[in-house]
């Protein structure tokens, strides 16, 4: 099987059972690989009554059958797991441990159980060990991965968790690539991760991704490179903050936890990437295979905040620690952000977290006593660093922040619930949807929560002719964007299975995209086809948490975000989700209450989804 | 008709202006001010040739290119990078 290793590794921590598999060929054509050949297994080795902390939870590792191959930025891997939310968990991300666990000879690693101690995993071409890790336990990740090489192999790559995945909080992630810092799983697969006892997973291993047709690999290699460079030049110099100065202006990049259409535009500049790369920026980080370096190498030498030495802040961290907290200091970002890594944390819900609790302390919700004399007013860039501290250990109020801002909200009482931005209990991403109404149904649609790495924005930015989204829709526009994201989320759904970066989406055109499969696998794969794999997928997540008992009910949009802003570009406008709904369902052959239906089931070939629908309460399967 | 363009960022390096008032015909719309723009301002279209790599602004709201001018109206043009 080109361009896979054909090996699965399972683990059972509570048995220490370790288990060879076969991946099955069918299966690998029906689901590709990362998120969409996770949402097959996590549907069918869990069930609804699955706890997210249990032993019974299915915690997986994933990569693709492009990943290893010299196709560029297609060096990624998946993590899938049912999330501390409770509900599909996902997260896809970058660095280097998804190659190096496929040149270990494995496209997979698939954890069951608890272990009793600390353990983490050491997996090479010729062994796999279960190893004690009561050492580490504790250890922040960028500490983890020095201590862990020491005892492996120098070239050994680690994905772990920090102290807040430890700790079992709902905004852990888990990081590969030390201090590079690459995050994986939002809605707090670290703690999943924390859970089970496994603090980290090291692989190494030489072997090389056969591909079925290498010199038509090498030329769309060389073909595709050659575009991606030059397209994505300013991505590289400025990385994802040089957008932060347009996307504010645009409204799209939220200020003050959600409630300000604009802030003062010399603020917004001091955040900005380009300011980063005239002051802390100190290099680029490029992922296995990139050849764009997104990513920022920052160092902060002086002030409150130096010490700062290692990946910097992403758009996403200028957002939440920024704009989001009224916090102007760039180093207190980058400080904000690596403490974030170190925990294990979520940069996006983190900040957020602590926008959230700020709004909660102007509001007098909470006081000094509740921050342990934390002054917690907008812009105290030392308040926010302190919060972080107090989130990633999990101590007073950190604790409770950690759960997320929609149980924190519960807990905090009073009307802070209508401030806690979240959809199904995940913090959105710095995206707003007053300034770009198709997330007024992506976040509300996407199976693991407010996501936009499960569709794109592009719908608004930029013209897809190849699906039949010949011009770019208004913002405002609500016509055409309920199906406009159906399509995008099951496009960006292939680039999750395929595990290629979504930065080379609108650069390389999907019939490219169909060539770098076909030639890596030898498939003879249609168009269609491919498409299909995605809807597939998209369903599946969506069935997992239809068996939950989630349905439209659950499809909503933060009640900040349909409140409409009085400045900035994206003034006076609010999404009608319900308008772009009606439209998403009927499009993906849904019912009114957004249950996929048997017929569109089927045309996948999920009968065993169909099934269950088939089963249900004939009231929530009404037809459009 | 008369309508004032601002240009931010790259558009300023590249027109080496940060205001213009230009004359278009009625009813024209945004996509053709900039077709109108890349032959005033060599370099504008190296940026405009993609749609997601700039914005627009219609008397500070966020608009696509469908949208018709009208008289006095004031176009915020900048470049934005996507991602994140």
């Amino acid at each position: 099987m080109k361009g896979y290793m054909g090996k699965l590794l399972r683990v059972d921590l509570t048995k220490r059972e370790i288990i060879i598999q076969d991946l099955p060929e069918n299966l690998a054509k029906q689901y590709i690989g990362g998120s969409g050949l996770g949402s097959r297994f996590l549907f069918d080795e869990t069930t609804e009554k699955t706890e997210p902390f249990g032993e019974e939870n299915v915690l997986m590792f994933l990569t693709g059958p492009l990943v290893g191959t010299t196709l560029p930025c297609s060096g990624r891997h998946a993590v899938v797991a049912k999330s501390a939310l409770g509900i599909w968990g996902e997260g896809d991300v970058g660095g280097s441990w998804g190659v190096t666990l496929k040149r270990a000879g494995y496209d997979g690693i698939i954890i069951k159980g608890k272990s009793k101690k600390p353990v983490y995993l050491w997996v090479t071409e010729e062994n796999i060990f279960i190893r004690e890790a009561s050492h580490i336990w504790g250890k922040d990740t960028y500490e983890v991965e020095g201590i862990i090489k020491s005892e492996t192999h120098e070239k050994a790559v680690i994905t772990c968790i920090g102290p807040a995945g430890e700790k079992m909080s709902k905004m852990a992630v888990i990081f590969n690539n030390g201090v590079h810092a690459r995050a994986a799983g939002r809605g707090g697969l670290g703690a999943i991760m924390g859970s089970k006892n496994l603090k980290a997973i090291a692989v190494y291993g030489r072997k090389r991704v056969e591909v079925a047709f290498p010199d038509q690999v090498r030329s769309l290699t060389k073909e595709s490179a050659a575009k991606i460079i030059e397209r994505q030049k300013r991505l590289r110099e400025f990385g994802t903050p040089g957008g932060v100065v347009g996307k504010h202006k645009i409204g799209d990049m939220p200020v003050k936890n959600w409630s300000l259409g604009r802030w003062d535009d010399d603020k917004i500049k001091k955040i900005s990437g380009q300011v980063m790369a005239e002051t802390i920026l100190t290099g680029r980080y490029s992922c296995a295979s990139c050849v764009i370096s997104c990513g920022r190498v920052v160092k902060v030498n002086d002030g409150p905040f130096a010490g700062v030495d290692g990946g910097g802040p992403e758009y996403e961290a200028c957002g939440s620690l920024g704009s989001m907290c009224l916090i102007d200091d760039l180093k207190a970002i980058a400080m904000g952000n690596e403490l974030c890594n170190r925990y294990g944390l979520d940069v996006i819900s983190a900040g957020a977290a602590v926008a959230f609790a700020m709004e909660c302390y102007e509001k007098g919700l909470i006081n000094k006593s509740d921050t342990e004399g934390i002054e917690l007013e907008w812009g105290n860039a030392k308040a926010m660093v302190e919060m972080i501290h107090k989130i990633g250990k999990r101590e007073g109020i950190g604790e409770l922040l950690g759960e997320g801002v929609k149980i924190a909200a519960q807990k905090i009482g009073g009307n802070a619930s209508d401030f806690a931005v979240e959809v199904k209990g995940l913090e959105p991403p710095m995206h707003d949807a007053r300034a770009l109404g198709s997330f007024g149904v992506a976040y509300p649609t996407y199976p693991r929560g407010a996501c936009h790495r499960g569709c794109n924005h592009y719908i608004e930015r930029n013209a897809f002719p190849e699906f039949g989204l010949d011009d770019p829709i208004d913002p405002r526009e609500h016509k055409g964007k309920g199906i406009g994201v159906a399509i995008m989320q099951d496009y960006s759904g292939l680039f999750n299975s395929l595990k290629l970066c979504q930065f080379i989406l609108n650069v390389v055109r999907p019939p490219q995209i169909l060539e770098f499969l076909n030639y890596v696998t030898g498939w003879n794969l249609e168009f269609e086809e491919l498409m299909k794999i995605g809807e597939r997928a998209f369903n599946v997540k969506r069935m997992y948490n239809v068996r939950l008992g989630l349905s439209k009910k659950d499809d909503t949009l933060p009640k900040r975000m349909r409140e409409k802003l009085t400045e900035g570009g994206a003034a006076n406008y609010s999404p009608d989700t319900e308008i772009m709904l009606k439209e998403y369902y009927k499009y993906r052959g849904w019912s009114k209450q957004g249950i996929p239906l048997s017929p569109k089931l089927r045309k996948l070939g999920l009968s065993k989804e169909a099934e269950m629908i088939e089963k249900m309460d004939p009231s929530m399967l009404e037809e459009f | 008709m008369k309508i004032t363009v601002k240009f931010f960022f790259d558009f300023q390096e590249i027109t080496g202006e940060k205001e213009i008032e230009i004359e278009i015909k009625k009813e024209s719309t945004i996509k053709e001010l900039i077709k109108l723009l890349e032959a005033s301002f060599p370099g504008v279209k190296e940026i405009t040739e993609h749609h997601e790599d700039y914005s627009v602004l219609l008397n500070g709201i966020h608009v696509n290119l469908t949208k018709k001018l009208k008289e006095n109206d004031v176009i915020d043009l900048f470049s934005v990078i996507d991602g994140g």
